[in-house]
């Protein structure tokens, strides 16, 4: 036995759409799961930590002074006294994920808008295809 | 002593062998030339190529030699193949090198995997249109998962005749991909479609990795515990790799056992091509059908993709949906490759491995699902 004959013999429609249905829910319901995942979680752990503090805030106590100074935004002259030694230690052109890379580990505050900062004084003089250089002329004319 | 040498000369491959043991060795040189040469899937074909070499060398039966003889080691080591224990080890490596992390960032692209297996069932429809009886016809089907492990599962547990033309047809399509799927992608899509940018993944926490493949297991094998066998170990491979306490056994898991697997899987695989079960109208029947099997599946996930943007505000590249066959990571690959082609800044990559990945979850399902329909027929 062949063609349609075969297929309705053998509950192939049936098969096929119960199938297929069955496979799409279940991943469905899958993909449901693992988007809410994520929002669970950080409902928990916002509640964990707002139970924390609650339970760490003294009732009476005034608050405490902050111990951490905000830090400034250095001037133009202090950015490229900072970021001189970092950028001669790179092989010119370099990319400015590099710099941005370097500023980060030495922990520099602000690094994103201090480099900005030397972009917009042409201190950062843009090669081309992402790469850049230090331009001493234009950073000896803002420390002088 | 020349009845000695005519003795000898007559137990020859060269005298026993017929024109189909030489057609299955050009075969076999094929599948070499194409793993070595062209590096298409060099991790299966190779093996594969010459299993089928080593199969196909002709020998006087009864000496315990072949593969289909009760005594012999070929048969001993097949014996991997036939249970499914080879396809669940190959999967406890998959999950221990698969990241999820782009389809917990996208889940809604685990539906493109979903929709790429109706080339599954539309494949059974055609096999029983074909004539085959109704668990070849469904072991002929999973050839559209493009998962050549969960095809050799199936068939084991369904129709262990078939073992080898099924095997062979998925793996071959498999390596096939950059050959079959372009052109359907591309007639399928606008140019405008394929240069759709996918928003940038958002960071998944390790918590979301954990809870993945344990609410996975739960939720697949509850719906489909006959999928168990590869869905338990792909999600402990992958549990393994996430948890970060047993990083011995993960690396165990996705390098030496999968690779022990997948030598053995693949050469048995290419032995049990030997030319008398192999070369049959029944395995052109099966290599057609698995073709069809393969292209519907790639063509249903790409237009779900195109139905799926009627209805979202940020749109997908609906070549993604080709991505939704289990073919890790060839129909990632060539997704990312031709979105490249359209627009070189556009990176699918990571897109692609999510359909991917579910991809390989719901070709499994559907081999549960199958399975469970014909238990006890």
């Amino acid at each position: 036995m062949n063609g349609l004959e075969n297929i309705s013999a053998n509950n192939g429609w049936a098969i096929s759409v119960l199938g297929a249905g069955i496979v799409f829910c279940g991943l469905a319901a899958l993909s449901l799961v693992i988007s809410r995942i994520h929002k669970i979680l950080n409902f928990f752990e916002k509640r964990s930590s707002s139970r924390n503090s609650e339970v760490a805030a003294p009732p009476v106590r005034p608050a405490p002074k902050p111990t951490q100074t905000i830090r400034r935004l250095p001037e133009p002259k202090e950015l490229v006294s900072i970021y001189r030694p970092l950028a001669q230690g790179l092989d010119e052109p370099f990319p400015l994920a590099l710099l941005y890379e370097h500023a980060a580990k030495m922990d520099l505050p602000h690094t994103h808008i201090s480099i900005s900062r030397l972009r917009e004084a042409g201190v950062l003089t843009s090669m081309g295809e992402g790469a850049f250089v230090w331009n001493n002329e234009i950073a000896d004319s803002l420390t002088t | 002593m020349l009845e000695l040498l005519y003795q000898f000369a007559s137990n020859t491959g060269f005298f026993l062998a017929d024109y189909r043991h030489y057609l299955m060795a050009v075969i076999g040189c094929v599948f070499l030339y194409l793993g070595t040469a062209k590096k298409f899937e060099p991790l299966l074909l190779v093996p594969i190529g010459f299993g089928i070499l080593v199969g196909n060398v002709p020998f006087f039966k009864g000496f315990g030699l072949g593969i289909y003889e009760s005594n012999s080691v070929l048969h001993y080591l097949y014996f991997g193949v036939t249970t499914g224990v080879y396809p669940s080890i190959v999967f406890l490596g998959l999950g221990a090198m698969t990241d999820f992390s782009s389809l917990l960032a996208n889940p809604k692209l685990m539906l493109l995997g979903a929709a790429a297996q109706m080339g599954i069932y539309f494949t059974l429809l055609g096999a029983l249109f074909l004539g085959f009886l109704p668990k070849e016809a469904a072991s002929i089907a999973i050839i559209g998962g493009a998962d050549g492990p969960t095809s050799i599962f199936l068939t084991a547990k369904l129709a262990p005749h078939l073992i080898g033309p099924i095997a062979i047809a998925a793996y071959s399509y498999m390596a096939l991909i950059p050959v079959i799927q372009p052109p359907i992608i591309r007639l399928l899509t606008t140019r405008h479609e394929r240069r759709i940018r996918m928003a940038e993944l958002r960071d998944v926490s390790l918590k979301e990795k954990l809870i993945f493949p344990v609410a996975g297991v739960l939720l697949c094998c509850f719906l489909a515990p006959t999928a168990l066998p590869l869905l338990g170990m792909l999600f402990l491979g992958n549990f393994l790799k996430e948890c970060g306490v047993v990083e011995r056994l993960a690396d165990t898991a996705r390098h030496a056992v999968i690779d022990t697997a997948t030598i053995f899987l693949g050469f048995t695989v290419g032995c049990s091509t030997q030319a008398d079960v192999f070369l049959t109208p029944q395995s052109l029947k099966i290599f057609f059908l698995g073709s069809v099997a393969f292209s519907i599946a790639t063509a249903s996930g790409v237009i779900f993709g195109k139905i799926m943007n009627l209805f979202l505000r940020s749109k997908i590249n609906p070549m993604l949906g080709a991505a939704g066959v289990s073919a890790v990571p060839g129909s990632a690959r060539e997704v990312h490759l031709m979105g490249l082609k359209e627009d070189p800044t556009n990176f699918l990559l990571m897109h692609g491995m999510a359909c991917n990945s579910s991809g390989v979850i719901g070709s499994a399902v559907c081999a549960g699902i199958l399975w469970s329909f014909f238990i006890g027929t």
